[in-house]
């Protein structure tokens, strides 16, 4: 270690035991550490006062907030939806839709003939496309929402 | 510097969802943060926009900030990832950045005259400054850890990620060198 660097750790105090006492010793004798070690002690000082923080524009607080405020709706309305209660809800809603769904076939009577005043071939057509189209109309609706969710950019 | 319990206080009140609470702490630490940004970036604009990203991504962790650092410390090790990533994507920003520092430290040298003409306005807080932006990205950082954030040499250790005797040791040569840089360039105005 040179003497530049055991001074700067000597006004740093980061030095150990057996260098602090070799650098006192020296400050004491010697000139030149004297004359280095108050050069580099008034840098050190002319640093510490002199080194002035930048600062941002006025609105930097305003803008963080306004930024995090959008974060903190998201993370608000997610906790507000309990998962338990969703998965409860569903569940009640698809047992009743089975039950009755069970309910219904067990009540058929399927040897009665059909009334073709009802339920003639073109009925039959155009409530099977209704059904195509509802179903795609569907399908449609559930990819758009999965695209629309939004992406985590946490990159730390 | 704030102390260490004040700062865990308003942590906590954030995080019981005094969204409001966090205003003091970005208040606390904008400049300290906007200040060692600028170290990397030497653009205010871009300074400004990575500061202010710096203080949402610690908002979404603020969670995993379990108190065994300084606040200052974990926010800075944020800064670090976070320039250093933005400077990754903007390469060719950086790339021009650094070409109109060497520039400038070039005309600074051959023109030395007109530059000291242009100094002797500035006071000895704005000289410093320029000294410190000559120097290399890492050196302007430690000195700025160091002096501007007082942080100690462990605490710098665990931002940069290196050992504290290898930030003894950059920091013996980060000081050295704007010693030859104030010494050399703006003598009769600081020493």
């Amino acid at each position: 270690m040179d003497t530049e660097q055991m001074i700067w750790e000597y006004i740093d105090g980061s030095c150990d035991e057996p260098t602090k006492v070799q650098v006192q010793q020296k400050l004491n004798t010697d000139v030149q550490w004297q004359n280095m070690y108050s050069e580099l002690l008034s840098l050190h000082k002319s640093i510490r006062t002199d080194m002035e923080a930048e600062q941002p524009s006025l609105r930097f607080t305003k803008n963080v907030l306004e930024k995090i405020a959008a974060e903190a709706i998201v993370n608000q309305s997610k906790s507000y939806f309990n998962p338990i209660i969703i998965r409860s809800v569903s569940f009640i809603l698809i047992t009743s839709i089975l039950f009755l769904l069970g309910y219904g076939i067990s009540r058929t009577n399927w040897n009665e003939t059909v009334d073709a005043k009802y339920y003639s071939g073109s009925t039959l057509h155009a409530f099977l496309w209704i059904n195509i189209v509802l179903g795609l109309v569907l399908i449609d609706r559930i990819l758009n929402r999965n695209k629309k969710r939004p992406i985590k950019h946490l990159d730390q | 510097m704030p102390q260490h319990t004040d700062d865990i206080v308003i942590i906590q009140q954030v995080l019981r969802g005094q969204q409001n609470a966090y205003a003091i702490l970005v208040e606390r630490y904008q400049s300290y943060v906007f200040t060692l940004v600028l170290r990397y970036v030497n653009d205010r604009g871009l300074a400004e926009e990575i500061s202010q990203d710096v203080f949402v991504k610690a908002y979404r962790s603020l969670k995993d900030f379990k108190g065994t650092s300084k606040f200052s410390t974990w926010l800075y090790a944020i800064v670090h990832t976070t320039c250093i990533s933005q400077l990754r994507k903007k390469k060719d920003a950086a790339i021009l950045l650094e070409q109109d520092k060497l520039t400038s430290v070039a005309a600074n040298e051959h023109s030395h005259e007109r530059a000291e003409q242009k100094l002797e306005q500035k006071s000895r807080k704005a000289l410093l400054s320029a000294a410190i932006a000559t120097l290399p990205e890492e050196d302007a950082q430690i000195i700025t850890l160091i002096y501007l954030a007082e942080q100690t040499i462990e605490e710098v250790s665990s931002i940069m990620n290196i050992t504290p005797n290898n930030v003894k040791v950059k920091l013996f040569r980060a000081r050295q060198k704007l010693r030859t840089v104030l010494e050399t360039k703006f003598t009769n105005e600081i020493i």
